[in-house]
């Protein structure tokens, strides 16, 4: 991995780095959100109720028990997914359909394997008719240098491992720079080492784009509060918020080092004892 | 073994095998059934020098290719038109069904009724046995689209027509070209098939016409030609969907 940086392993808040998130209007409002999957056994309800909130310039993480709906809320936020009931609204204004706004890093890499590493990550670009071929193919190699996949620009998916396949897969999406950006466990088949780069170019990002929206989806607590300004916790299915615990931790980050930070431990406990209680509850007590 | 020396025993094994049956051929049984390798080549030989071999693939490779070409290209158009809607889909599926039931070579009589003894009823059967292949494997190959991918594409911003060019052709396309390439050597046989059953001329008409006068080394002789170039097709389709199909993994990992 070569990401390179200018204060790699400094304190939690490094001096040469002053930035600050401007966290501006809601971009993403969820109210009241159901959302019911009809199967030939019955009904599934996998989401009651969901109200959230989201501004822009934001960090939302979302932790939630195993098959709480957490990739569901997702879908719909994107609009792969309607809501059955509720409303959603995008800057203000209610949306149906697929919000082209909005980027999706799925939990699966999806890569599509007919196309080389460089032509997925240019794919966004491509089909909204951004630049010419050699721009939009700098633009890739840039990132992908980011994430250390330089030199696997004409590699097809069958030839990468499952973790450079889950870096093309969020490099896909950052390359056409979409105002939101979810994430489902993007990091999932990353080992240590690679995860804890990758947070890092998300920290990073952020400071590029402070207008960018982020909402991500961890099963890892740490994680959730390394990197969101605030971190909503989900309650057994029918999934809902349960809580929004806010995470002020600073800016900017360091994810190397900002578990030693005082208030992490106290803020981990927090959300774990949310997460614990739904986790025995069950069946959504 | 490496590979020369593999070549090596292929070759000793078709020598041994053409020895084999020129020794017994003859010997231990009535070289009227089987011919031997050596009238085989001389009647070949002879054949080339009258221009009668030239003059018959000519026909039967005409009429395979024209019918190749009309029968691919109708199996694809009609292939993707009848995948883009599943209620269309629905409603014709057991008709479809029912019709890839028919044995393909028995349409061969009628199509002779159909369309005569001269060149067009083989460019038929060729053209429509290549549709039926074509036709089926782009239809199950565009509805087994994979929706994520799909899904994916749409918010990456594809539009409709972008989704259909850059993901559901592309996902498709094995099973496309798997249709286009199984159905070239049968577009030879359907050809070869109505050249049997009526016709003035062509490689399946010199088969009839060899077996018919009890000349052995004849057919034998178009048997071996068919069969070289069915082999030769195969060698040249393997490489070329190799080529176009080289984004997929060799060994399925």
């Amino acid at each position: 991995m070569s990401m390179a940086r200018t204060n790699a392993g400094g304190g939690a808040a490094a001096p040469d780095r002053a930035f600050q998130p401007s966290i501006g209007q809601p971009v993403i409002e969820l109210k009241g959100v159901d959302r019911v999957f009809h199967s030939d056994r019955g009904e599934i309800v996998a989401l009651k109720g969901i109200d959230l909130t989201v501004c822009e310039g934001e960090f939302v993480t979302v932790v939630g028990p195993s098959g709480c709906g957490k990739s569901t809320v997702l879908n719909v936020i994107v609009g792969l997914l309607d809501p059955s009931a509720g409303e959603k609204f995008y800057k203000g204004k209610p949306s149906r359909g697929v919000n082209r706004n909005i980027g999706y890093v799925t939990q699966a890499d999806n890569l599509f394997p007919w196309r080389t590493v460089i032509e997925n990550v240019t794919f966004g670009l491509e089909v909204r008719g951004i630049g010419n071929r050699s721009e939009r193919e700098d633009r890739g190699r840039e990132l992908l240098k980011r994430v250390g996949l330089d030199g696997f620009e004409n590699h097809y998916r069958h030839e990468l491992s499952g973790g450079m396949r889950q870096r093309v897969n969020i490099v896909r999406t950052l390359a056409y720079e979409p105002e939101v950006i979810l994430l489902d466990e993007p990091f999932g088949p990353l080992d240590a080492q690679t995860r804890l780069n990758l947070q890092d170019l998300l920290m990073q990002l952020r400071e590029e784009r402070p207008e960018t929206t982020f909402m991500f989806i961890t099963h890892d607590l740490a994680e959730a509060i390394t990197l969101g300004d605030r971190c909503a916790v989900m309650s057994a299915r029918p999934g809902r918020i349960r809580e929004v615990v806010e995470v002020p931790l600073g800016h900017p980050r360091d994810v190397y080092t900002i578990n030693t930070h005082s208030d992490f431990r106290r803020l981990f406990d927090e959300v774990w004892e949310h997460l614990a209680e739904e986790m025995r509850g069950g069946d959504g007590g | 073994m490496n590979t020369s020396t593999i070549i090596y025993w292929r070759i000793l094994v078709g020598i041994g095998l053409l020895g084999a049956w020129e020794i017994f051929s003859g010997w231990t049984f009535d070289s009227f059934w089987l011919s031997q390798p050596s009238e085989i080549s001389a009647y070949l030989w002879k054949s080339i020098l009258s221009g009668q071999l030239l003059s018959d693939m000519a026909l039967t490779f005409q009429a395979t290719a024209y019918g190749y070409v009309l029968g691919a290209l109708a199996g694809l158009f009609i292939g993707l038109l009848l995948a883009q809607s599943e209620t269309i889909a629905m409603i014709l599926r057991p008709y479809i069904m029912a019709i890839y039931g028919i044995p393909r070579i028995a349409l061969a009589p009628i199509f002779i009724l159909w369309f005569g003894i001269a060149m067009t009823s083989k460019i038929m059967m060729a053209a429509m046995m290549t549709f039926m292949l074509v036709f089926f494997n782009t239809y199950e190959g565009v509805r087994a689209a994979d929706v994520d991918l799909k899904s994916v594409a749409r918010v990456l911003g594809a539009n409709r027509w972008q989704l259909f060019m850059k993901v559901t052709l592309p996902n498709a396309s094995p099973w496309i070209i798997a249709g286009l390439r199984i159905s070239i050597p049968q577009a030879l046989v359907a050809a070869v098939v109505a050249e049997f059953i009526a016709s003035i001329g062509g490689l399946g008409y010199r088969l009839m016409e060899t077996t018919s006068s009890l000349n052995t080394p004849g057919t034998m002789a178009g048997i071996l030609v068919l069969m070289v170039v069915v082999m030769l097709l195969n060698t040249i389709l393997d490489r070329a969907e190799n080529y176009l199909l080289r984004w997929r993994a060799k060994d399925q990992s």
